[in-house]
């Protein structure tokens, strides 16, 4: 509900426009603004690490082979989260012995449920912190490719309206319902461990105090 | 997979609002007056919990971001890869290539296959080295033992 262009919008434009013009510092550049977030995407979409990693690396290489091809009257975050997207349902296809996907197509289909990640802190006085994870994980691999792109963007890289519109090349009302659905349909999958656990258990002081009032009317 | 049969529900305006609250969307006028409507309506304030509930245990599972050296090592893991392998490849050819050419040697009197193998042999060995001495080298600034005095 944020106006104006985030501050990264323009910065990745004119690097692509540069990393095409010839400049590969300029493309050095764009791979360190964009690797943190690619990373994350890639995760909530493929939901292991290693290969969110290669395959963050392999969507900035096809962007590298395909610079020349970059319309530059278009924003380039949007192009890059679809060669991003595609090149994570590409591996998933490949790993199930379905073809790729095109650099520009826009495909949405199941995935697999999300490789479990050590953590050292525990959730919640009741459940295991290891159940709380995987029931976090299941329900968040149900979901479809766009719903885990929406929700990683936000949840996972912490990106506010107005920058996931960017990123995606849509507008902030359309980001606000699919993140809204994406999110009921998480919710619903989540009910009763939601309703086994306390905003206390969840927040452990690194998160803003934004809900004051809240607090107190609970 | 959600493949609904018919299309989602509209989102109202009450839902928009406690969902861009929860994310800190909401500022000045907005804010001020969604929080009045939250000490007054408190079905809305524990739908507005449960969206926080969602928020905070989505970032937990938020994947640990990787570190520069971990992005460097995947950078450089082609090339480092191709070396080990090519390195492998002389060492082993040039060492069966040597032997070959000493038994062949030792049978018929001609030694024409011990020179290309010792070449091959010292070539492989010279590549790993340099592969092993790279991958220390780029190693070198995140060893956390570098600084420990023994």
């Amino acid at each position: 509900m944020s106006d104006g262009q985030p501050p990264l919008y323009g910065e990745t434009d004119r690097l692509m426009r540069a990393a095409k013009a010839g400049d590969p510092r300029a493309f050095d550049a764009l791979v360190e603004s964009l690797r943190a977030r690619a990373f994350r995407v890639a995760y909530g979409l493929v939901g292991s690490r290693d290969d969110a990693m290669d395959l963050a690396q392999e969507a900035f290489l096809k962007i590298y082979r395909s610079r020349g091809s970059f319309d530059e009257s278009q924003p380039f975050l949007p192009w890059f989260h679809r060669i991003l997207k595609n090149t994570c349902i590409s591996f998933l296809r490949k790993r199930r012995g379905a073809g790729p996907v095109s650099l520009d197509g826009d495909e949405d289909e199941e995935l697999p449920a999300l490789e479990p990640q050590s953590r050292d802190e525990p959730v919640g006085s009741e459940l295991v912190q290891g159940e709380v994870q995987a029931t976090f994980q299941a329900a968040f691999a149900q979901l479809s490719a766009a719903d885990r792109e929406v929700l990683a963007l936000r949840h996972f890289d912490d990106l506010s309206y107005g920058e996931i519109a960017a990123a995606l090349g849509l507008p902030e009302g359309t980001v606000m319902s699919r993140l809204f659905h994406a999110r009921r349909r998480l919710r619903d999958r989540l009910r009763p461990l939601l309703a086994s656990l306390a905003i206390e258990d969840l927040d452990d002081g690194t998160t803003s105090p934004r809900f004051p009032r809240l607090a107190r009317s609970r | 997979m959600d493949s609904p049969a018919r299309p989602d529900p509209e989102p109202s305006e009450r839902e928009l609002l406690a969902m861009a609250y929860a994310d800190g969307e909401l500022s000045g006028a907005r804010l001020a007056e969604f929080e009045r409507r939250l000490m007054a309506e408190p079905e809305l304030a524990r739908e507005v919990s449960e969206l926080i509930k969602l928020d905070l245990l989505a970032r937990r599972q938020a994947p640990p971001e990787p570190i520069d050296a971990e992005w460097a090592r995947l950078a450089a893991e082609p090339r480092q890869r191709w070396l080990k392998r090519l390195g492998t490849l002389l060492f082993f050819g040039g060492a069966t290539l040597g032997a070959s050419g000493y038994l062949l040697a030792a049978f018929t009197g001609r030694a024409l296959l011990i020179r290309p193998g010792l070449f091959c042999l010292s070539l492989g060995f010279l590549l790993l080295l340099w592969a092993a001495v790279r991958q220390r080298l780029r190693e070198l600034p995140y060893d956390p033992y570098i600084h420990v005095k023994r």
